[in-house]
């Protein structure tokens, strides 16, 4: 549970830093490249902008966007997995092998050649991603679908009469959603990470709006003069990304062993 | 004797599974023959049982009658009406008569949903959405079936096999069922807790005037439940009986065989077991002729070319062999 | 009890517990047994009786978070509780062995029959891999798998269920072991084939003469192979005799309630005499007779006492306050047990 910690120490800290800290877009010449100190707590760039302010506002960026694709990509995923599942046979061949095109490209590639082809906004990156994350989240729902489906009580309420898009909705997803869960987790924490190379590169949101890739990247020349000009962009990436993993793992733990614990006791002895 | 009404019949039942090993449009994939040419008859109130080993196809048939798979040929009629005719949303409001009991009580009850919304979903799903009505019908089928009103409040994992199969007997009479299929019902259960449900499930059928089909692989339980035993054998009935005749005087050589085979208490009884040799056939590629023609004691060149016909051959008592 | 032959098990005061998050689960309370050399002993329990652990604790296989806490197991006279684990493992399937339930999961898959049935060999005898491997499939033959030579090279996806539980016999008998431990190896089968196995099993006893121990909630598989038998509940053997007068005249209420609740061919009755209520809880279990929540004849004293196993005949006990002169008092007439 430090995960959870974590990461609402740095979401509560992207939501309110930029409010209450110095603008991160003023430039001050005479402060350039100060090291971190009481005034500045990261320091600040080459044009004299306080850095704490824009990596916070960084992480906002970097936090909206991930989570924005994480939804899009389940919103798409989920939907095209409970289809494919539960009604099997062409259909589901025909969507899995068209998913599958899409896992052949390595992500980045894919989300750099559309990003390219798109141009880099927020709701192109969030589109990128989105589409980026809809294969695995259709491949972490249709599995448990599978397995579902196939279970008596589903049986049973077919047999009850009731209807199959009844059915869907209130069997096969309630019982799917834990596994989907665990995994849009998980895919935040890459998010962060495609989010911040594509910054990086420079294809992400340019400037002067900080996003943390991006810092990194404009600190590669003055690594000299203010290394921590890339240190700190870079922790909060690290901190980001582990917050969100450590979450997605708590979470997993929590959601299978939960089952596990109350049949033990009882199955334990014969 | 005036004739009873059939509440449940099929005639020349069949169900083939594909089995892989086929290429898509140049070689069809073998077939398991799960269900063959099978025609029966429930009358109204009777208890029937449907005995058999694995891959007879028992379970499969009465999944069938209920029309929960759909019938590779031949038509199942239930009060009546032609089920096999019937389109997807005729079927869906039929269903409401007649249910079944599932195997698994661990599996058959959603374990996301509490009990409450567990029996009264199929009450939902044919219209009766008055929930304070059908708390109330609820509450009483739960004194019915022996659980407090209070488990209406929790989740399935809290109970036991036995209080889950009854929590599934619940939830086929709140939707009217007339008739049951009770697909081994206590097989996955402790013998003590066995004699619960099967002493539920008398009592619900002397009080309402049930109509059921009790599947099992255990000899006993179906002989001391049902009234009338159809025995099957690698997706065909081999004989069909009242339950005492087929017990005291079984005519089909499997089913003389099948008696041979249960291990007794009774001490006179003891040093009759003889076992049946050889394996259960896989129903993919049954035996010619009689099915059971390679492991009968009785058999002859006739067994392995003609079939035998399920005909009858004392009152009530129908068997199909060449020398019953 | 012939008391000049040492008997080859003599288990005394055996108890397991598992320590789960709920709290300790004492599975096998105090459980006393004894085995002369090729005897059958049956023991018989709903699930939650003990029963299978008592198996798992003879053998040393009690998995975590289990532990055999106290008490003796003297195999041969010696106490299998204070062995290392390499002397036990010289043991298991040498001396004792132990027939699982479920014949679909005991088999590596990615062994083939024959190395499964040579293992054995291989580990507790002095003979060669090839050797082993002709001696797996003489066991192999010994058990009825036709062509066993060929078959020998087949992986156990290629058997059925009653084949693959006689490949886990014939791996369990082949260094003709002084002690078999069967828990439920007929459960899983169909009764034609079950009725095979079990005539196999009893011809092997014959041949070998291995004593055994079978661990069934089938009382019809008891009946037919052992000599004696032992109905356990809540963790505690409850009744113990010979086959035939247990199931004929039983004494304990449990065991009374059991055989009534069985459907029996030939005997159609209307209702199925029931227990009320479920087994309970093995955790925190109150002082008092483990059956009284449910015992027709439960009296004040029941709860109070925890009766001990008594001598009701010459080798019939019973764990019953009502069993015993002592105790008799508490019982209106019209309730003793005949």
């Amino acid at each position: 549970m430090a995960g959870v910690v974590l990461t609402l120490v740095l979401i509560v800290g992207a939501g309110v830093g930029p409010i209450v800290l110095p603008d991160p877009f003023a430039t001050a010449p005479p402060d350039r490249f100060q090291a971190p100190s009481v005034m500045h707590w990261f320091g600040t760039d080459n044009l004299g902008r306080d850095q704490l302010a824009r990596i916070t506002l960084g992480l906002r960026l970097s936090v909206v966007v991930a989570v924005a694709a994480v939804a899009l990509g389940v919103a798409v995923g989920v939907v095209l997995g409970l289809v494919a599942g539960y009604y099997g046979g062409a259909v589901d061949n025909i969507i899995m092998r068209v998913l599958d095109v899409f896992f052949a490209f390595p992500g980045l590639l894919l989300a750099l050649a559309m990003i390219a082809a798109l141009g880099s906004s927020i709701l192109n990156l969030v589109l990128t991603m989105g589409v980026l994350f809809a294969p695995s989240m259709a491949r972490v729902t249709r599995g448990p679908v599978l397995s579902i489906r196939q279970k008596e009580f589903v049986e049973a309420a077919r047999a009850l009469g009731v209807r199959e898009a009844v059915i869907v909705r209130t069997h096969i997803l309630p019982n799917v959603v834990a596994p989907i869960i665990v995994a849009s987790t998980l895919q935040l924490s890459a998010a962060i990470l495609i989010e911040a190379s594509l910054g990086f590169l420079g294809l992400g949101i340019g400037p002067p709006n900080p996003s943390l890739g991006g810092l990194i990247s404009a600190s590669r020349t003055f690594m000299g003069q203010g290394p921590w000009m890339a240190i700190f962009p870079g922790l909060a990436i690290a901190l980001l990304v582990t917050g969100f993993n450590l979450v997605g793992d708590g979470l997993r733990d929590a959601v299978d062993p939960r089952l596990r614990d109350v049949l033990d006791s009882r199955t334990a002895i014969r | 004797m005036e004739a009873a009404f059939p509440v449940v019949s099929a005639t020349g039942l069949t169900k083939y599974f594909p089995a892989g090993g086929g290429v898509p449009f140049v070689r069809r994939p073998a077939q398991v023959r799960a269900v063959d040419n099978v025609s029966l008859s429930i009358d109204q109130g009777q208890s029937v049982g449907l005995v058999g080993e694995s891959g007879c196809g028992k379970s499969t048939l009465g999944r069938l009658l209920l029309r929960l798979i759909e019938p590779t040929s031949g038509t199942v009629t239930f009060e009546g009406t032609d089920l096999t005719s019937l389109s997807k949303e005729q079927l869906r409001r039929v269903r409401s008569g007649m249910q079944m009991v599932f195997q698994d009580p661990y599996a058959s009850l959603d374990p996301r949903k509490r009990v409450l919304d567990v029996v009264e979903e199929g009450m939902l799903a044919h219209g009766h959405t008055d929930r304070a009505a059908n708390r109330e019908r609820i509450a009483s089928l739960m004194a019915r079936v022996g659980l407090d009103e209070r488990a209406l409040y929790q989740y399935p994992h809290h109970f036991s096999g036995g209080q889950r199969q009854r929590i599934g007997i619940a939830r086929a009479l709140a939707v009217g069922a007339r008739f049951i299929v009770a697909d081994e019902p206590v097989s996955a259960l402790d013998v003590s807790i066995q004699a619960q449900v099967l002493n539920l499930l008398a009592d619900l059928r002397d009080d309402l005037h049930l109509t059921i089909l009790l599947v099992s692989h255990d000899l006993a339980v179906v002989h001391h439940f049902t009234e009338r035993v159809m025995v099957m054998y690698l997706g065909k009935i081999v004989e069909e009986a009242p339950s005492e005749a087929l017990y005291a005087e079984p005519r089909h050589p499997y089913t003389r065989a099948l008696l041979d085979c249960i291990p007794t208490i009774d001490p006179a009884q003891r040093g009759r077991m003889r076992p049946l040799a050889g394996e259960i056939p896989t129903p993919l590629n049954p035996p010619s002729g009689c099915r059971f023609h390679p492991r009968c004691p009785l058999a002859q060149p006739v067994c392995a070319e003609v079939e035998p016909p399920l005909e009858l051959k004392a009152d009530g008592h129908l068997a199909a062999c060449h020398f019953a | 009890m012939n008391g000049d032959e040492r008997p080859l098990l003599d288990v005394r005061g055996l108890r397991t517990s598992f320590f789960t998050s709920d709290g300790e689960v004492v599975a096998v309370d105090g459980v006393d047994l004894q085995l002369r050399r090729g005897e059958a002993l049956g023991i018989v329990g709903e699930s939650g009786s003990g029963k299978s652990t008592v198996a798992l604790s003879l053998m040393g296989l009690v998995p975590p978070p289990g532990r055999t806490v106290g008490g003796e197991i003297l195999f041969r006279g010696e106490d299998l509780l204070k062995k290392t684990p390499g002397q036990m493992r010289a043991l298991r399937g040498n001396r004792i062995s132990l027939i699982f339930q479920d014949p679909m999961t005991s088999l590596n898959p990615v062994l083939t029959i024959g190395e499964h049935v040579a293992e054995p060999f291989k580990f507790h005898q002095p003979v060669g891999v090839r050797q082993a491997w002709r001696l797996g499939v003489d066991m192999l033959k010994s058990v009825g798998i036709p062509s066993s030579e060929r078959r020998a090279l087949d992986y156990p996806h290629r058997f059925s269920g009653g084949m693959r539980q006689r490949v886990i016999i014939a791996t369990a008998l082949a260094c003709r072991p002084d002690l078999i431990l069967a828990d439920e190896p007929t459960t899983a089968l169909d009764v034609s084939i079950q009725a095979q196995i079990l005539v196999m099993l009893r011809e092997a006893r014959q041949r070998d003469g291995a004593a055994l121990i079978l661990i069934t909630h089938n009382l019809g598989v008891v009946a037919e192979l052992c000599d004696r038998a032992a109905v356990m509940y809540a963790g505690k053997i409850v009744e113990e005799a010979p086959v035939d007068e247990l199931f004929g005249a039983p004494r304990h209420p449990y065991t009374r309630a059991l055989l009534g609740s069985l459907p029996r061919l030939g005997r159609r009755e209307r209702r199925l005499q029931s227990i009320d209520g479920a087994p309970p809880s093995l955790i925190g279990l109150p002082a008092g007779c483990h059956f009284a929540p449910r015992c027709p004849l439960a009296q004040p004293v029941c709860r109070e006492v925890t009766p001990t196993l008594f001598a009701a005949a010459s080798s019939h006990t019973v764990r019953c306050l009502a069993q015993e002169p002592r105790w008799k008092p508490h019982f209106p007439s019209s309730q003793q047990p005949v």
